[in-house]
């Protein structure tokens, strides 16, 4: 949800890095969102187009990656991952695995044209 | 060539409710942060709550909603103080709306700071905003097949509340159903059957309430 106001952070960060790296212009900028963050790439990626339409960064990509769920029994130890919401360990049964990871929404990176 | 940036999109949202959080600790003042749906019993449970503590506990409360400032007028008239927050179409209430919102209060004369969040079960939860707990409502008659459909919220409101008990012979609810499913999500949170119009039940979570108040962080 909020891909408009997300969008729009992505570009406030962006912005931040452009200058402190003293980067004029980007390819393309690399984000990572967890599942359980209930972000949709593809909406965030038409927020972002609206965006940056007709700016300096109208022809920047912004590549949204999903990560599975990260899981962790508590009573095995098993690590895992899925897409899907997990209520028994796939190895031991047990009841609700913690949930490690997930909710995360994370600016990986900015490309830079490797001749600027 | 890839320059690292390894930034948290909602960092500066994070940023500020810690902020808050910690202006909270210092002044000793218990903070939850209260969610549902529109019309599940948010501001009819805080005036319950205020009719029954306000002699124990020193209340205050920040109202959140799109527009009008009917909740905290009902607050008000319990004898509490309310600041409102119109929010002017956002969904939800942020750190920042937080912050702003609590120059109002003597910090140091309130025991209890409840932020009654706008009536959202989806976004919300995703935007901390100083709380100690996230403590949430379902009612009987929004259906018991809510916590799969809604997850986030219920995997991390410490408290449920299931209200409208009192409306069960007349609804198909199954709350056992609410319970379990509830339970498979988020295995340490507290549930209290209750009913806001009849009271009952409602006492586990004054003693539940005062109770947290006077824990040490």
């Amino acid at each position: 949800m909020h891909e408009m106001s997300i969008a729009q952070n992505i570009l406030d960060i962006v912005r931040e890095e452009m200058a402190r790296h003293q980067v004029e212009k980007i390819e393309a900028i690399n984000v990572v969102v967890g599942k359980l963050s209930a972000i949709v790439p593809s909406s965030l990626t038409f927020c972002y187009q609206v965006l940056t339409d007709h700016t300096d960064l109208a022809e920047t990509a912004l590549n949204v990656r999903v990560l599975p769920i990260g899981y962790a029994c508590f009573d095995c130890g098993l690590r895992f991952e899925s897409d899907e919401m997990v209520f028994t360990c796939p190895d031991c049964g047990a009841d609700t695995p913690m949930i490690t990871s997930g909710r995360d929404m994370v600016i990986e990176n900015i490309v830079v044209a490797d001749d600027s | 060539m890839e320059v690292t940036v390894a930034r948290n999109v909602l960092e500066v949202n994070e940023r500020l409710a810690g902020e808050n959080r910690e202006l909270f600790e210092k002044h000793g003042v218990f903070v939850i942060n209260l969610m549902s749906s529109p019309g599940a019993g948010k501001t009819s449970l805080l005036e319950r709550t205020i009719e029954a503590l306000k002699d124990d506990l020193a209340i205050g409360v920040i109202e959140g909603d799109i527009q009008s400032a009917r909740d905290a007028e009902r607050i008000a008239r319990k004898g509490v103080r309310a600041v409102q927050i119109n929010t002017a179409g956002a969904c939800h209430l942020d750190g920042s709306m937080i912050r702003d919102a609590v120059g109002s209060f003597d910090l140091d004369a309130l025991d209890l700071l409840v932020v009654e969040n706008v009536g959202n079960l989806v976004c919300p939860a995703e935007f901390n905003v100083g709380e100690r707990h996230k403590v949430m409502i379902l009612s009987t008659t929004e259906g018991d097949d809510k916590p799969m459909k809604y997850p986030l919220m219920f995997q991390l409101s410490t408290v449920l509340l299931v209200n409208k008990i009192d409306l069960l012979p007349y609804i198909d609810c199954d709350v056992e159903k609410i319970k379990s499913e509830a339970r498979q999500l988020n295995p340490k949170q507290t549930i209290y059957e209750v009913s806001c119009k009849t009271g009952e039940g409602l006492d586990q979570w004054f003693g539940w309430l005062k109770e947290q108040v006077g824990k040490p962080v």
